[in-house]
């Protein structure tokens, strides 16, 4: 038809990509991914450097000040540049082809987001060229707190590259959430939302309460260090427990907010290689807004230690959101254990089963985390980042990971390898446990969280562990970098089907890679799994045929 | 298009699924961006009030509520006129949206020229005392979501005038209202905080 024809055409003249200024959400999200990766990569070969220096005790690889300014570079960069962009781009390519949608809602939003993201990586890369140097104050900014003087411009180039980063993940969760509670297909109801979808729905929703809280944190600091007010000095009427609150606040909730995908990723991945139903689906859905929810309240336990803190009530919260996130993944395990029948284990459902290895370490070393909380060592001491880092690590980067292995035909229509993803899998879950297990050893034994070097022997072993899972980790990540240029740059992965896993939800129901606008047709959606509603109904159609043939263009793209 | 027309439009293959915008995602955003602007607020409220308990005099200097009273006043009557600007379009009514938004704006105007005044002749600098830091974020929190507002009031007035908005067909202006209540609210809050239970 002449009309759709030319439509079509005008539509893909808008996918020359983001860095045109095109506002494709596909593109968009595969441009703030890549940002995302880049500082990945960077936040974790400064790991690696500082991991060196504490490999043996009373090491000199790095001095006091380098280290510390490293710490920093990793711990803003690992987060505002990469778990945050990471998580919205993955979300802004994938929620509307959930929905059936033919775009965000917001899409000139959503590439004004990314831009801020590049933003605030020029802010944040700049404190490396401040006169007196990066800041050492770690990536939240109280070690010590940068009160009037304190640090130089450094700080006010961090405040402003992580305000930038801020505002970014506001204006994307505000474009997710409105993309999905007005943009769904006819029939999608928000109960049969899918289970990514509904996850971001969640996480957004805590990134929309709780990174406008750093903002506000942010403000009274760049007064504070910039034009020296006093609200955060303590001997001048002030108290810098107003910032460490504020950013508690939303560093507790945020963390939390970036597991949450994670947990989402896998419940769409189980059942779609088990060839089941999510175990009750419902269930996990309210299990985590329950912990959506709780991700607000339990923020106090990471001010152990402050006189002015309920602990007891902090401790018991900051436990509680354990149990939802354990429910979601006991609906895992039921839907592969009633299905009866060992799952696919194709490169999507490998990954899967990599994280919940570390998650299911993760959960108790939090839950010990907190419950020692009053005594104030869990909080400052190795546990911290030990406990903290198998989730961030071992859930939430992992959970991005396995999002692009099952998405990967969607966003470049074709597969990421999946030998080299099996080895990767292989290299993140053992450096995830031998990096991060050790740490909760020497935490415990009262090694502090920024301890810049060491001189008991006892620690000696565990840390050099550590620095040995550090290297794997990188390994791991670099494995997952050369899989993509093999995969994808270079072409050289499987050219894919549309539904090359017998997906349950709408995206598969479009080609791989969907057109600019998305879809052609949409099946009729009647329960949360329209695309297995038309298998059926197709299937019920051809009984006793022979399966469909691959096209000839597929076969010769493959051979 | 209904949302019917659409998939039955789709399933015949007509046309790809670009179609009309769906009805409510400005009010829908602007109410989301509104709940995490209205975080900023809080966290600053409550650094306010987590200083404040530290002091022994509070409020280091006295200011006159005079001028702050007569700008919330203002703020108060907008809130009457931007609802007015709603309910006329919601009736068609073109001429008497115009109106509504106009006064709007012109109180706008009137809010923003009184806090800039007001802050210009403090006799305190931003860091002389945390009570005058918070005076000055405070303030400037809410002249900044003022302008962000004139600014979006002033787009609305455009479209008004051009004939763009009708009584079924009038999402971008209720966003508006909704943002320009939310600089209220921020602004009654702060003028609360500051000058009513310092």
């Amino acid at each position: 038809m002449t009309t759709t024809d030319e439509t079509r055409t005008d539509l893909s003249q808008e996918d020359y990509g983001v860095l045109l200024g095109g506002t494709d959400h596909k593109s968009v999200g595969a441009f703030c991914l890549a940002l995302a990766f880049l500082f990945l990569l960077t936040g974790g070969v400064l790991a690696a450097v500082f991991r060196t220096q504490l490999a043996q005790p009373k090491l000199d690889v790095l001095a006091h000040k380098p280290y510390l300014q490293l710490l920093t570079f990793h711990g803003s960069f690992s987060f505002f540049l990469f778990l945050l962009p990471a998580w919205i781009g993955l979300a802004f390519a994938i929620v509307p082809l959930q929905l059936g949608a033919p775009r965000l809602a917001m899409p000139r939003l959503a590439a004004l987001t990314a831009w801020l993201y590049v933003g605030a990586a020029g802010f944040l890369i700049g404190t490396a060229f401040a006169q007196k140097g990066a800041p050492t104050n770690g990536w939240s900014m109280d070690y010590p707190v940068p009160i009037h003087g304190i640090g130089g411009h450094a700080v006010d180039l961090w405040i402003l590259g992580v305000g930038l980063a801020a505002v970014a993940t506001v204006l994307g969760a505000v474009n997710l959430l409105t993309t999905a509670l007005r943009m769904r297909a006819p029939g999608l109801t928000l109960a049969r939302t899918p289970m990514f979808t509904w996850s971001v729905m969640v996480s957004s929703a805590v990134f929309l309460l709780a990174v406008p809280v750093l903002i506000a944190g942010l403000i009274v600091l760049y007064v504070d260090h910039h034009m020296g007010a006093h609200v955060l000095r303590a001997n001048r009427g002030g108290d810098p427990d107003v910032w460490r609150t504020l950013f508690a606040f939303f560093a507790y909730a945020a963390m939390w907010a970036t597991v949450f995908p994670a947990l989402g990723v896998v419940s769409e991945i189980f059942p779609v290689f088990a060839k089941a139903p999510l175990f009750n689906r419902k269930t996990a859905m309210f299990a985590l807004a329950a912990a959506g929810t709780l991700a607000f309240l339990g923020f106090g336990s990471e001010l152990a230690g402050d006189p002015a803190i309920p602990q007891t009530l902090f401790t018991i919260t900051s436990i509680m959101i354990l149990g939802p996130v354990a429910l979601v993944m006991l609906t895992w395990l039921a839907t592969v254990a009633l299905k009866r029948k060992p799952p696919a284990l194709k490169a999507p459902m490998v990954q899967a089963l990599g994280l919940l290895t570390c998650l299911g370490l993760a959960l108790p070393a939090m839950a010990v985390m907190e419950a020692l909380a009053r005594g104030g060592a869990g909080h400052q001491s190795q546990w911290w980042v030990g406990a903290w880092h198998q989730l961030l690590v071992g859930v939430a980067t992992f959970g991005i990971l396995a999002g692009l292995y099952y998405w990967a035909p969607k966003l470049w229509g074709r597969h990421l390898n999946a030998g080299l993803g099996s080895l990767q899998m292989l290299a993140v879950v053992g450096g995830v446990d031998l990096a991060f297990i050790p740490l909760l050893i020497v935490g415990a034994q009262g090694m502090h969280r920024r301890a810049t070097t060491f001189s008991s022997d006892s620690w000696t072993a565990a840390n050099l562990v550590a620095t040995i899972g550090a290297y794997l980790l990188a390994a791991g990540v670099a494995l997952f970098l050369l899989n993509v240029v093999v995969s994808v740059v270079l072409k050289r992965g499987m050219v894919a089907t549309d539904d090359p896993w017998e997906g349950d939800t709408l995206e598969w129901a479009t080609t791989s890679p969907p057109p600019a606008h998305n879809f052609d047709n949409l099946p009729e959606v009647r329960s949360s799994r329209p695309v297995h509603d038309l298998r059926e109904a197709e299937g019920k159609d051809t009984t006793g045929g022979p399966p469909p043939e691959p096209s000839p263009e597929l076969v010769e793209a493959n051979a | 298009m209904s949302v019917a027309e659409e998939t039955l439009a789709l399933e015949a293959g007509d046309a790809p699924v670009e179609a009309a915008r769906p009805r409510g995602i400005s009010n829908v955003a602007t109410l989301l961006f509104v709940a995490a602007d209205f975080m900023v607020l809080i966290g600053l409220v409550a650094g306010y009030y987590a200083v404040r308990s530290q002091s022994f005099t509070w409020p280091p200097v006295g200011l006159g509520t005079y001028l702050p009273t007569m700008v919330a006043l203002t703020m108060g009557m907008t809130v009457i006129t931007v609802q007015w600007a709603v309910w006329a379009i919601s009736r068609d009514d073109q001429r008497t949206t115009l109106a509504a938004l106009g006064i709007t704006i012109f109180f706008a105007l009137a809010i923003l020229n009184g806090q800039w005044y007001g802050l210009a002749h403090l006799k305190f600098g931003v860091g002389a005392h945390p009570y005058g830091t918070f005076v000055y974020v405070l303030t400037a929190f809410h002249m900044l979501n003022v302008i962000a507002g004139i600014v979006v009031l002033f787009a609305v007035l455009g479209r008004t005038v051009g004939g763009e908005f009708s009584a079924d067909d009038h999402d971008t202006l209720t966003a508006a209202a909704i943002f320009w209540q939310f600089c209220n609210v921020a602004g009654l809050v702060a003028f609360a905080v500051l000058y009513l239970h310092p």
